[in-house]
């Protein structure tokens, strides 16, 4: 199946809270199908607020320009899924795929709740309720309600933050292999640099509600950057995998 | 571009769990057709307590008597008749309506604020609907002029309206919590409840008769003009929440998650709560303050048929009708001879399940 290439990028794009400004200019080369991006940066830095800058969930100036792609097929995953819900793990899968439909269901439609249910490995807990699962199982399921949009652009936000470190690694490979073989565009948010490293293609960089640097992973992620984004004293090194890796010697003070 | 990750076939593992043999979309299906069977069986159960409700009175007819009544009214015993069709039928049926239309506003309160100790009476909007009316009881003031006919409803549904848009406009706060809007909820009952008082004070002595008669929340004043309003609102009210079935379910995933898929949340929160508003206030107004029933329908949908609202909200109606009708036959038969206000009974019945949730929530956290 091939489809119009869909890219992705950002022109000046705030976002606004009420009165006050969260985020603000952040501009982006074109990211293309296929690219995963990390949005790399110290704790309210501003990543969940642009990704759903981005999903239009909150408003703000600049432009998100979409290409071969339309903003109903932006899925966006937020950090936090709701806790208290009495909804299946199936309901909560075919709700996503509903919206704005009427009441039928047919076949086809169940038939691909089941697909992707599979795909995630949840298919054990499908009738159990959402308030019943571990933190892990619900972030695998809120996945799953990502995936079931269809989606040509991902945002992600922390995904693999309540999972194990098995986990983490088969769904950052999943969502990696998304990008590549669909020719998604996908943008996480990421606190383990190692795992920027390792999944994404490109990196941006958070720094109190603007972007410090955008670029890719290999270039931008330095001891420099470190010190000057995350406050820390780091080194990069090769490990005897051939891969680059981050080691963290020190916090700076203050 | 590459990462030097070599990626494989894109699927996660499966759970080391046991599976289950059939597709799960057949699994579903069959589930769905359970919740269908427990719809009906709460519909033959809602019937049955009409049916019962009807036979029982402080009159007393055998139920032979009474069915000739129903099937044949034109050769049946005039007062037999009289009683079944002028005043047990209206009410019976008003307690299934106002069942309804209150479990109804609770399930939708409770969704769109997230929130399980939400109910029209939890939250005051059946208080501030009781100080509307009470003010055209007391002194004849309509709030909305020109309607003079209508006072009573018209008065109920704008202070209920009120309540439910500082609700509603509190709730769209950053950082309001479950408990800070159950909190204000009390406040507010507690503001309308005071108005109520002071509206008593400065009444006439007959009107303070007719308002205390109607706090206490009774059936017995119902007739059939009455009972069509509160079937009308009601069946104008219910297929709207039915269409946006699926919204108001991904509301259910967090707002930030249902908004991501396309849901106007702010807008589908402010429509619900001023229809809440619209369902709780016409019942108080013709039968006064009927607690809990609000409050303990829909827990009990949730229990039998889960969140999805196809089956939620029609299990939600269904429930409360039960329950208010089921309250009509205790209060009847709690002390032979006297039919006690119906508030009461649902109180005794509420205040219990309330506690429950509220330890509940507790031990959670």
């Amino acid at each position: 199946m091939t489809r119009a290439a869909t890219a992705l990028q950002l022109h000046d794009v705030g976002a606004v809270y009420g009165r006050s400004v969260a985020v603000s200019g952040f501009t982006t080369p074109r990211f293309a199908g296929g690219d995963v991006v990390a949005l790399l940066g110290p704790n309210g830095s501003g990543k969940s607020t642009l990704l759903k800058r981005i999903a239009g969930i909150v408003s703000g100036p600049g432009s998100v320009e979409l290409v071969g792609a339309d903003t109903s097929e932006i899925a966006y995953m937020p950090q936090d899924s709701a806790s208290g819900s009495a909804l299946t793990v199936y309901e909560s899968v075919l709700v996503a795929t509903r919206q704005g439909e009427g009441w039928r269901l047919a076949d086809a439609e169940l038939e691909r709740v089941d697909a992707i249910i599979r795909r995630l490995g949840v298919q054990s807990f499908a009738f159990r309720e959402l308030g019943v699962l571990s933190g892990g199982q619900r972030q695998l399921v809120s996945l799953a309600q990502t995936l079931a949009r269809r989606p040509r652009i991902l945002l992600l936000d922390e995904p693999t933050s309540a999972l194990d470190l098995n986990r983490q690694l088969e769904i950052l490979r999943f969502i990696r292999s998304l990008a590549s073989e669909e020719g998604a565009i996908v943008l996480l948010s990421l606190h383990d640099i190692n795992h920027a490293l390792r999944f994404a293609d490109h990196a941006m960089l958070f720094e109190n509600g603007r972007l410090h640097d955008c670029g890719s992973c290999a270039a931008l992620l330095s001891p420099e950057t470190m010190r000057a984004v995350f406050k820390v004293e780091a080194r990069f090194e090769t490990c005897s995998k051939g891969r680059r890796t981050m080691i963290v010697d020190a916090a700076l003070p203050g | 571009m590459t990462t030097g990750e070599e990626i494989p076939a894109g699927l996660v593992r499966e759970e080391a769990l046991p599976s289950y043999g059939e597709p799960l979309s057949a699994r579903y299906r069959t589930l769905v057709f359970r919740k269908q069977i427990i719809l009906a069986g709460l519909a033959l159960l809602l019937l049955a307590c009409i049916a019962m409700d009807m036979a029982l009175g402080p009159a007393r007819f055998p139920i032979g008597d009474l069915l000739g009544a129903l099937l044949y009214p034109d050769g049946a015993a005039s007062d037999t008749v009289a009683i079944l069709w002028s005043i047990r039928m209206p009410v019976a049926l008003m307690g299934a309506a106002v069942g309804a239309s209150l479990a109804t506003a609770g399930a939708q309160m409770q969704t769109v604020l997230a929130n399980p100790l939400a109910s029209p009476f939890t939250l005051g909007i059946s208080a501030a609907a009781g100080f509307g009316a009470s003010l055209a009881i007391a002194f004849g003031v309509a709030i909305v002029p020109g309607l003079a006919d209508y006072m009573l409803p018209l008065n109920a549904l704008a202070m209920a309206l009120v309540a439910a848009l500082i609700i509603h406009f509190f709730g769209l706060q950053r950082g309001a919590t479950t408990e800070s809007i159950v909190l204000l909820g009390v406040a507010l009952a507690f503001s309308f409840n005071a108005f109520l008082a002071l509206a008593q004070y400065f009444a006439s002595e007959q009107a303070v008769a007719g308002i205390v008669f109607w706090t206490m929340g009774s059936l017995t004043k119902a007739t059939w003009p009455k009972l069509g309003v509160v079937v009308a609102v009601f069946v104008l009210v219910f297929p709207f929440f039915m269409s946006r079935a699926w919204s108001l379910t991904a509301l259910r995933l967090g707002e930030d998650r249902a908004a991501s898929f396309g849901v106007d949340v702010r807008r589908i929160k402010l429509e619900t709560m001023a229809l809440v508003a619209v369902l709780a206030a016409v019942p108080v107004a013709f039968v006064g303050t009927i607690g809990f029933i609000g409050l303990v329908g829909p827990h009990i949908a949730r229990m039998l048929v889960g969140e999805d609202q196809r089956h939620f909200l029609p299990a939600a109606a269904l429930a409360g009708a039960t329950l208010l009708s089921a309250s009509s036959i205790l209060s009847k038969v709690l002390l032979p001879g006297t039919v006690l206000p119906i508030g009461i009974v649902t109180s005794i019945i509420g205040v219990p399940f309330f506690l429950a949730l509220i330890f509940r929530r507790v031990r959670r956290s």
